[in-house]
C-alpha cells in the first residue's frame, strides 16, 4: 500500500482524494462510525480556496446557507456595538463564505475521496504507529480489528489532540497555553424564523463574530452561525486561561445565550446538540516538525489554524501532503528529506505565510491579556456616547467622550498598546 | 437548559471500557492544588466523591465529549485520556 491517512476530516480526506486521484493505493481511517461524527466547526467554509481544490464543489457539497452578511459584534453586559457588511456580491458561486454542518460536509468530502478510489474504513481507530528503525511503516489498528496495516507513508490527520503523534514522539506534548477549548450548542429553529430574525432570504445566512462580553473579556473567540434550520453558538478560550480563572466553558456559553442582544435570536429554539473540542491556538511557534521519515502531519494535528480559520488550511495541507507523497513514490524514497516537498509547498502558500507573519500574536495576547476586555469596553462606551443625545453642546460631548476614554486607559498606554499590536501584525 | 439537559440531547454509544481515568487517585483530594478537572470539564465528567479513604474523583466517562482538555489541564499530569474504542463515544449529528 502507498499511504495510510489517519483521520477523515478536511485534511485527511483531501489528502486521500488527491492521492487516490493520482492512482495511488490509499486507505483512509476514521475512528468514528462515519466521517464527521467526531468533528466540530463554527463552521464557515471559504468558497474561493475550496473551489481551487474542488472546482464546482457547491453543486455537490452539502452546504447550509450562503453568508451574505458578515458581522462583528462587540458586547458588554447590556449593550452591543455591531459592524456588518451585507452585500449581494456574496451571492454568486463559488461564494465568499458558506455555513456547513461538519457531520454532513466531512462525510461528503470523505466519500469524495472514496469515489476517487481511496479505501475509506470507518470504525477503525489507529492505536499506534509502526516503525522500522526510524521510519514509520504503518499503523496498529485497535479493537475490534486488532491488526497491523503497512504502507510507505502515514499521513497523520487525527486532529488537534493528536495522541498518535505524541505517543510516537513526533509531536511534543501539547501545552495548555497553545490550545483553546471550544464548546458549542446547536439550536433548532425553523428556516422561516431564521430568515425573519436575521433578515435574510432562503438559503442565505449570517456569520457573526462576537467579542468582549462573550469571552468574559478573556483572550478567545465566540461566534454565531445560521444553518438551514438551526443556529450554532460557540465560545472558545485558551485552556491555560480557563484554568487560571477556574471558569467552566459551559457557564460562559449559558451567559452568552442570556445576553439581551443574543437571547431574542435563539428564543424558543431547543438545543439539539452540545459539543466540545480543542483547537490549536499557539500559532506558528507551536507548530511541530511536520515531516519525518515516512510521516507527514497535516491539518489540526499540525497546528495549522490561523485565528479560528482552519478548514481551508487543513484542506490545502492535505493537498500538499498528497503532492509530496506522489513525488516521493516517483522517486521511491519516503525519507524525511524526500517528503520535505510538503514543507516547501506549505512554506510557499498562504497557509504558512500568514501563520509565520503573525507568529508573535499569541505572545502579544499573553503579555497583554487585558486588551480584549479593555478595548472592547472602550469601543462600546464610545459607540454608546456617539449614539446618545444630551442637552449639551457637541464640543462638551466630545470632551466627555475623551474624558471617559482617558479614565479607562491613559493615552500613553493606548499608544503603547497600539504600537505593540502594530509590531506583531505588520 | 442546564448541562444535564444539554447532555441528554447528545448521542453517545457508551463503551464498557473506560477511556478516561485518574492515574493515581492518591494524588487527588487534598493534595491537588486546583482541582481543575472538576471546574473545567465541559460535561463535568469528573465529580468529587467522599470515600472511606477520604475525598476522591469519580470519572463519569459516559458523558465525555472527547475534547481531551483534561489531559492538558491537570496540574499533576494525573489524568489518562485516550479516544474511545472504534465506534464508541459521542456521535455528532450536527457537529
Amino acid at each position: 500500500m502507498d499511504a495510510i491517512v489517519v483521520g477523515a476530516g478536511p485534511a485527511g480526506s483531501t489528502a486521500a482524494y488527491f492521492l487516490a486521484r493520482a492512482g495511488l493505493e490509499v486507505v483512509l481511517l476514521e475512528r468514528g462510525p462515519f466521517p464527521g461524527s467526531k468533528n466540530i466547526g463554527g463552521a464557515t467554509l471559504f468558497g474561493r480556496p475550496t473551489n481551487e481544490l474542488f472546482p464546482g464543489f457547491w453543486q455537490e457539497a452539502p452546504l447550509e446557507r450562503v453568508i451574505l452578511d458578515v458581522q462583528y459584534w462587540i458586547l458588554t453586559e447590556d449593550s452591543a456595538a455591531r459592524f456588518a457588511t451585507k452585500s449581494r456580491q456574496f451571492v454568486n458561486p463559488p461564494f465568499n463564505r458558506i455555513t456547513i454542518i461538519r457531520s454532513k460536509f466531512d462525510a461528503w468530502l470523505a466519500n469524495k475521496a472514496a469515489g476517487a478510489g481511496a479505501t475509506l474504513l470507518t470504525g477503525h481507530k489507529a492505536d499506534g504507529l509502526l516503525f522500522r528503525g526510524q521510519k514509520a511503516v504503518g499503523v496498529r489498528l485497535a479493537y475490534p480489528q486488532d491488526g497491523d496495516l503497512y504502507a510507505d507513508v502515514v499521513i497523520l490527520a487525527d486532529g488537534s489532540n493528536s495522541l498518535l503523534g505524541s505517543q510516537a514522539g513526533v509531536i511534543p506534548k501539547i501545552k495548555a497555553k497553545d490550545m483553546s477549548l471550544y464548546v458549542k450548542e446547536t439550536i433548532a429553529l425553523p428556516a422561516g424564523a431564521i430568515e425573519e430574525r436575521f433578515n435574510v432570504g432562503p438559503r442565505e445566512g449570517v456569520g457573526i463574530g462576537l467579542g468582549g462580553y462573550n469571552t468574559a473579556g478573556l483572550v478567545g473567540t465566540s461566534s454565531l452561525h445560521t444553518y438551514t434550520d438551526s443556529v450554532g453558538i460557540n465560545v472558545g478560550i485558551i485552556v491555560d486561561t480557563l484554568k487560571r480563572c477556574g471558569l467552566n466553558p459551559n457557564d460562559l456559553l449559558d451567559r452568552i445565550k442570556a445576553h439581551p442582544a443574543m437571547a431574542p435570536l435563539i428564543a424558543g429554539g431547543p438545543t439539539v446538540e452540545y459539543t466540545a473540542h480543542l483547537i490549536p491556538d499557539g500559532g506558528y511557534n507551536a507548530i511541530p516538525k511536520l515531516v519525518h521519515d515516512g510521516i507527514l502531519i497535516v491539518g489540526d494535528a499540525a497546528g495549522l489554524v490561523n485565528g479560528t480559520h482552519g478548514i481551508n488550511l487543513a484542506m490545502f495541507s492535505g493537498k500538499f501532503a498528497a503532492e509530496a507523497v506522489i513525488e516521493a513514490k516517483r522517486k521511491k524514497d519516503f525519507s524525511a528529506a524526500s517528503l520535505s516537498l510538503y514543507q516547501k509547498l506549505l512554506d510557499q502558500s498562504f497557509v504558512l505565510q500568514d501563520l509565520r507573519k503573525y507568529r508573535n500574536v499569541p505572545a502579544f495576547y499573553s503579555s497583554h491579556p487585558y486588551v480584549f476586555d479593555l478595548y472592547s469596553r472602550m469601543m462600546v462606551e464610545t459607540a454608546l456616547e456617539v449614539a446618545s443625545v444630551y442637552p449639551i453642546p457637541l464640543d462638551q460631548k466630545r470632551r466627555l467622550i475623551w474624558g471617559k476614554m482617558k479614565s479607562m486607559q491613559p493615552p500613553v498606554r493606548i499608544l503603547k498598546d497600539a504600537h505593540d499590536a502594530w509590531k506583531v501584525t505588520w | 437548559m442546564n448541562r444535564e439537559e444539554k447532555l441528554a440531547t447528545d448521542y453517545f454509544i457508551v463503551d464498557v471500557v473506560p477511556h478516561v481515568w485518574v492515574k493515581d487517585p492518591s494524588l487527588c483530594g487534598i493534595r491537588c492544588p486546583d482541582a481543575a478537572c472538576l471546574k473545567l470539564c465541559p460535561s463535568r465528567v469528573f465529580v468529587p466523591l467522599e470515600t472511606e479513604q477520604g475525598p476522591a474523583i469519580g470519572v463519569n466517562y459516559a458523558v465525555c465529549l472527547e475534547c481531551g482538555a483534561c489531559r492538558l489541564l491537570c496540574s499533576q499530569d494525573n489524568i489518562h485520556f485516550e479516544y474511545p474504542r472504534s465506534g464508541f463515544g459521542i456521535v455528532h449529528r450536527w457537529g
